[in-house]
């Protein structure tokens, strides 16, 4: 049995419409599980072994990672443009307490740590320079504020 | 820290006109086929012109359609970021492959099959173009 075309073509801009929906309603529910992860992953608390005095950022890496090699370079990038941080490489297959810690189920990762050894930020995925740097600049902010 | 020696970038506009065709494309031959059959040709058209994009850039037809009109007219501007061109290149192989066994399953006569294959590639694609994914 064949359908008029007309409605055909309606049937099929509906069919569009209700995908669209759900690949919306679908990527709230992804965002929204991504921000509690993150949310998560920064109540995790400061930890003496990262109170170096200066803030430090964790790049999460592991073998044949072609991202991580990129997200390494972003990051020394960043270092030699603003000088005021120390960065750690940590294999994530190889630090299973500090991947449970910051909730990494990925990588690249990356994760700021503030002088005091309490993360500011964490990065799943890929982040651009830009990125970092604005996460640097509240980082240094929220020092400055809570010093004053 | 170890380094790479270059920095690689991918032009994320390129990528972004690419999922941009792919989507359209693929949502034209899905509406429109309703009203004339023969529409459905598009979708081994996109197969071939994204399987032969992902082996070699001169021929990915939305990459060239930006490269020459779109980015010298200003409708577009490039933004090179840091990324791995591989990845991309290897999703529109399969994207592709995926499209060509869909042409091949409408040959055949499995309408309904056809379009469910056709349906993964477009979604992939969308999400990938709306929400970087």
């Amino acid at each position: 049995m064949s359908l008029d075309p007309t409605l055909a073509v309606a049937v099929r801009l509906g069919v569009v419409a209700g995908a669209g929906l759900a690949i919306l309603g679908g990527q709230r529910v992804v965002v929204a599980w991504q921000a509690g992860r993150r949310r998560r992953a920064l109540t995790a608390g400061p930890a003496a072994q990262w109170a170096s005095g200066a803030p430090q950022i964790l790049v999460f890496t592991g073998t044949l990672c072609a991202d991580c090699l990129v997200q390494k370079d972003v990051v020394n990038r960043l270092q030699k443009h603003r000088p005021i941080f120390d960065t750690q490489e940590v294999m994530a297959a190889q630090s299973p307490e500090l991947t449970r810690r910051f909730r990494i189920q990925s990588v690249p990762a990356t994760v700021l740590i503030d002088a005091a050894g309490a993360p500011t930020a964490v990065n799943y995925g890929l982040v651009d320079e830009a990125t970092l740097s604005r996460q640097l600049d509240t980082l240094f902010a929220t020092k400055t504020a809570a010093a004053s | 820290m170890s380094t790479i020696s270059t920095t690689r970038t991918v032009d994320r506009t390129a990528l972004k006109v690419t999922q941009a065709g792919i989507v359209l494309t693929l949502l034209l031959a899905f509406i429109l086929s309703a009203l004339f059959s023969p529409i459905v040709l598009l979708v081994p058209a996109l197969a071939v012109v994204m399987i032969a994009g992902a082996l070699n850039p001169e021929f990915a037809a939305f990459r060239q359609l930006y490269l020459r009109v779109l980015r010298p007219a200003g409708i577009l501007h490039p933004r090179p970021l840091p990324d791995n061109p591989r990845p991309h290149a290897f999703a529109q192989l399969m994207g592709g492959a995926v499209l060509l066994i869909a042409a091949v399953t409408f040959l055949a006569g499995f309408t309904v099959a056809g379009w469910v294959l056709v349906w993964l590639v477009l979604v992939l694609a969308f999400v990938n173009l709306a929400f970087d994914f």
